[in-house]
């Protein structure tokens, strides 16, 4: 195999750094403008909650601090973005502009399940 | 915890079969125009084509997940730097936040295998 098995575990908090990351992206786009935010005026309510689990739950799953419980809200959070903000346009994700949250959906499910790996806060402290 | 950490293989096998319900996608737009998300063919339309659906096709199902997952990461990773990142550096600006996740989910896959829910659990070639 190309990828060695007991590389699992990193791989994993490889993934959850760069799922976390990029998650943390749109709170910081919506609340601070980096990047820009593609809408102008004050954020409606729906889009604030977003944002804050977004900044919040991006940061606490880059570092792997409470991963399971931060990533199942997370994860929850882009199921109802999916399906308020994306389905209605189009059946496919590619169509609807849905698809990244699709994929950060299930990413944040497993990560609930799985935990933060090898490389994370929560494995520091002793509770992965 | 939300999730029990038993489900984790099977979170994991749910992952993989949306990620790559999803990668398919865009292997029926490039050979078949369905869903058709427009962009004109070149060159690379058929290979890439080839690679998104039948490797996309086979990751679903979770049969030979390790090295055809390894392959798409690496096309993934091509994808983001080739296509997105002379955009702009950031993947929710520069349109490859998609091939980013894609990227770290299959490299991930590539170490993990397919899980519970897979062919390749099946017939006996899990990893672990």
């Amino acid at each position: 195999m190309p990828i060695p098995a007991s590389w699992a575990s990193k791989l994993l908090s490889v993934l959850r750094i760069v799922a976390g990351l990029a998650f943390l992206q749109h709170g910081l786009s919506k609340f601070f403008g980096i990047p820009p935010f593609p809408m102008s005026g004050p954020l409606p309510p729906m889009l604030l909650a977003a944002g804050a689990i977004e900044l919040v739950g991006g940061a606490l799953i880059l570092i792997g601090l409470f991963t399971r419980p931060v990533a199942f809200i997370a994860s929850g959070m882009s199921a109802v973005a999916y399906f308020t903000a994306h389905a209605p346009k189009s059946f496919f994700p590619a169509e609807n502009g849905g698809e990244t949250v699709l994929l950060y959906c299930f990413i944040f499910l497993y990560l609930a399940a799985a935990g933060g790996g090898a490389w994370s806060v929560d494995a520091q402290r002793g509770k992965p | 915890m939300p999730i029990p950490s038993g489900w984790a293989p099977y979170a994991l096998s749910l992952m993989r079969i949306m990620v790559a319900l999803s990668f398919m996608q865009h292997g029926t737009d490039k050979l078949f125009g369905f869903p058709d998300f427009g962009g004109s063919a070149d060159a690379l339309t058929l290979p890439l084509g080839i690679l998104e659906f039948g490797g996309g096709g086979l990751v679903a199902l979770g049969l030979f997940t390790r090295p055809l997952a390894f392959i798409l990461s690496g096309q993934m990773a091509v994808a983001y730097w080739w296509v997105h990142a002379p955009h702009s550096f950031f993947p929710a600006q520069n349109g490859g936040e998609g091939a980013m996740l894609y990227c770290f989910v299959f490299l991930f896959l590539a170490a993990a295998g397919g899980g519970a829910w897979s062919v390749d659990a099946l017939i006996g070639k899990r990893p672990q």
